[in-house]
């Protein structure tokens, strides 16, 4: 598998349901095999942010923003989110961008 | 012949099996059909294994809200907006898996769910166990005789005004097929064996997910999935759950309260 820079662009795999309670969600991947998945509130910001897809890059600069984080520290937590979204198969990384 | 199982209605033209009709002649109604289904015997799919080794070659295929499910012995087709079903199945109780099938993914839609689980009523309160394969289903039904059973393996959980209804459903374990009771659903335990008696209360999102993980569904479009998790959620959050550890006797009746 490809691995996530900060110019991939991720998105939600459509194949996946979900709801968010008490501001965290809960997705449900279907394909098999079928699982649950529950995310953090930052975990959750991320997914809600690539419901049309956003670079680890975009993304990186909006959770610094929103959560007073440091930049690096954003990009490396939201690329490692990204890879492990993927890799569940609850979200689909395009091709980098030149 | 109609049937109503889990609240919907099975209009049910061809040729029933002795053996499942037996089962779901005190679930036969009058009422108007919420499916039309159609089935036919056919002897070529009858198959020589036994059936722990067929299921694992159940093939699913969803195309939006149609479905095929097809194995050795069966091929159901359901289409969940025209509201119809036709069967293939070898003779025996194979149709009864496509019509289990079927209300499992018809019940999200209106806004219930089938759970692998048993249950009593008590009281005029209804109590669903749930569990795994093994967790104690069929035993908690033994050990609360002789309260009015609501089944051993699928109870039917269905909205019934803020709250939810538990239904008996013919989908039995082998407790054997159960009457066409309900109950409105008073509290839902997740069963394990243990060597005490506990419960321990469950929060909304422990509850949501136990739900689902133990709610017979072969659901795999997004709709349906969407509709079982509200379901999911509806349910943990109006009525109380709880994990309840348990001794094989008579003392699993302190739950009942």
């Amino acid at each position: 598998m490809p691995g996530v820079s900060e110019s991939t662009s991720v998105r939600q795999n459509p194949r996946t349901a979900c709801r968010i309670y008490d501001g965290m969600a809960e997705v449900i991947t279907l394909d098999d095999p079928i699982r649950q998945h529950r995310l953090s509130l930052v975990a959750t910001r991320i997914w809600e942010l690539i419901e049309r897809g956003a670079t680890v890059a975009e993304l990186a600069r909006r959770i610094a923003a929103e959560f007073e984080v440091d930049e690096p520290r954003a990009l490396d937590d939201a690329r490692r989110f990204c890879e492990d979204l993927v890799a569940r198969g609850m979200a689909i990384a395009d091709p980098d961008k030149p | 012949m109609r049937v109503e199982l889990a609240g919907i209605v099975f209009a049910i033209e061809g040729e029933l099996p002795e053996a499942v009709a037996a089962r779901y002649r005190a679930y036969l109604t009058d009422a108007p059909a919420t499916l039309a289904c159609r089935v036919r015997c056919d002897a070529a799919l009858q198959t020589d294994v036994a059936d722990e080794g067929i299921y694992p070659g159940a093939l699913v295929e969803a195309a939006g809200a149609r479905y095929r499910f097809f194995r050795r012995d069966l091929d159901a087709r359901i289409d969940l907006d025209a509201g119809t079903l036709e069967v293939d199945a070898a003779p025996g109780l194979a149709v009864e898996s496509a019509l289990r099938i079927a209300v499992s993914l018809l019940l999200p839609r209106r806004g219930g769910l089938l759970l692998h689980s048993s249950g009593v009523i008590e009281g005029g309160r209804g109590y669903v166990f749930s569990g795994a394969s093994g967790a104690g289903k069929t035993t908690t039904v033994r050990l609360l005789e002789p309260r009015t059973p609501l089944g051993d393996d699928l109870v039917a959980l269905v909205p019934d005004g803020e709250g939810f209804r538990a239904l008996a459903t013919p989908f039995a374990g082998e407790y054997g097929v159960v009457a066409p009771v309900s109950a409105p659903l008073a509290r839902l335990y997740f069963i394990e064996q243990a060597d005490e008696h506990a419960r321990i209360p469950l929060d909304a999102a422990s509850a949501r997910a136990r739900i689902l993980r133990n709610t017979l569904s072969y659901a795999r479009d997004v709709d349906t999935i969407g509709h079982l998790q509200d379901v999911a959620d509806r349910l943990a959050r109006r009525v109380p759950c709880a994990r309840v550890r348990f001794l094989r006797d008579a003392g699993v009746a302190r739950w009942l309260d």
